[in-house]
């Protein structure tokens, strides 16, 4: 009776086993299930432990510092200072982490993992996890090239972290809406070390490490969201009722009857030149 | 002994039937494969095999048709006419299908996404949910520019083989 009751045990397994490698080779098994849609739980500063502004302490160059103090400045004033977003620039990368908008999903395949994000400019951000090389060029862009590793820190067969570095990213962006600067160089590299919680598999940690040259050393935060199992996606469309008008270096406003107004006290008009000015 | 062996097989079988219906549920073998890049052939007009404009045809309404020769007026004349697409807002279905960029295809089980370069993502639901269920309150489909999508991957000839 034993021996038979091993036997047949070794047999189911063999079966079993023939079963699970047919199904291969798209294991999703070994994938972490991500999803759902993730919402940010932190505030919409890059680093969601400090207060905005100047109290997020960011660790800038006496240069970029002073782009900084000036954006805040120009946005006391009613402007919006360093902050392309306001024109429906993209925010790009690590900014899109922050998670604006209706929240963002994840769709894991074998070579490639994708992050669709919900934010008003509906970036889309593709982590290659094929083994590839960093080409040896590739057109800068805001949400930058990204090459990912899946690891397995327990060494139980099942990933549970995706390492990421992203490069190649273009300008203009900042790392929040208060207009914290890069480097001019464009030569900005984050790091990200993405997994879900051990204590609650509906929490998401985004652990980012910035390294540029507008930084006196390198910068870590950590992003929080939490996983909505049964969501229903919003549109939301930067353009569709913009109502900054930026003419040069100026930032207008369209008021809800169409017409463009200032957006702080003494604000000169833009230059007409190129109307009739006799028609009125 | 005995007792020990039985139960040490039995939690390897539940074990591993575990594995086997995880694997089983993203067996995306059956599906057709759409990876890569698509990009359009021919023009970006509405229907590729007319010409732009007035060319195309379309079957409008008397009212409608006003419209549209208003719009093309309006460009005649510099304007562009009944074309939000100048104020980058997106193209929106069924527009979107022009693909003046390339676009990508996803298949998962429950819903294959479109991604485009410049336009909101598509998603479209294959999981089997009816219209009915999200058309009546409180649920309602808030409309988009992109739209919201159900299609059904219906097998003709055997159970496991989609249209394609």
């Amino acid at each position: 009776m034993h021996v038979r009751a091993s036997t047949g045990a070794l047999a189911l397994v063999a079966v079993l086993g023939l079963a699970f490698a047919g199904a291969q080779p798209i294991d999703a098994g070994k994938y972490p299930d991500l999803k759902g849609k993730w919402i940010r739980t932190t505030a919409a500063t890059f680093d969601p432990s400090k207060p905005a502004g100047l109290g997020q302490q960011a660790p800038l160059t006496q240069e970029y510092q002073k782009i900084l103090e000036a954006s805040l400045a120009d946005q006391a004033r009613g402007g919006q200072g360093n902050n392309p977003m306001a024109a429906c620039i993209p925010p790009g990368m690590p900014r899109m982490m922050i998670g604006y908008g209706g929240g963002m999903e994840i769709v894991t395949t074998p070579g490639l993992t994708y992050m669709l994000m919900g934010e008003p400019m509906l970036q889309l951000r593709r982590i290659y996890t094929d083994g590839r090389s960093w080409p040896e060029n590739f057109d800068p862009t805001f949400s930058g090239y990204s090459i990912g590793k899946w690891q397995e820190p327990d060494r139980d067969g099942r990933f549970q972290m995706l390492a990421v570095e992203t490069r190649g990213l273009k300008s203009p962006r900042s790392y929040d809406s208060s207009g914290m600067p890069f480097h001019r160089d464009n030569q900005a590299v984050v790091k990200e070390r993405i997994f879900l919680d051990q204590a609650d598999p509906d929490v998401l940690r985004d652990e980012m490490t910035v390294i540029d040259h507008a930084l006196t050393r390198s910068w870590t935060v950590t992003r929080s969201y939490h996983r909505e199992r049964n969501p229903s996606w919003m549109e939301t469309i930067c353009g569709e009722d913009e109502h900054q008008v930026k003419i040069g270096k100026e930032q207008y406003f369209l008021s809800g009857d169409g017409y463009l107004m200032p957006t702080r006290k003494d604000q000169t008009a833009p230059d007409l030149k190129y109307f009739n000015q006799s028609q009125k | 002994m005995q007792h020990r062996n039985a139960l040490a097989a039995m939690a390897l079988m539940g074990a591993l039937s575990m594995a086997v219906a995880g694997a089983r549920a993203q067996d995306l073998s059956k599906y057709p494969d759409w990876s890569g890049q698509w990009r359009r052939i021919g023009g970006i007009q509405w229907d590729p095999g007319k010409p732009l404009g007035r060319g195309q045809q379309p079957p409008l309404m008397p009212e409608y048709q006003a419209i549209f020769d208003a719009s093309l007026a309006d460009q005649g004349n510099g304007g562009q006419g009944n074309n939000a697409r100048f104020t980058c807002i997106p193209h929106g279905m069924p527009r979107a299908m022009t693909a003046t960029f390339p676009f990508e295809i996803i298949i998962q089980p429950k819903t294959t996404y479109m991604l485009f370069e410049n336009q909101p993502d598509r998603r479209i639901y294959t999981d089997g949910r009816d219209w009915r269920a999200i058309s009546s309150p409180p649920s309602r489909v808030t409309p988009s520019v992109i739209g919201s999508r159900m299609a059904q991957a219906a097998s003709i000839c055997s159970r496991s083989r989609p249209v394609t």
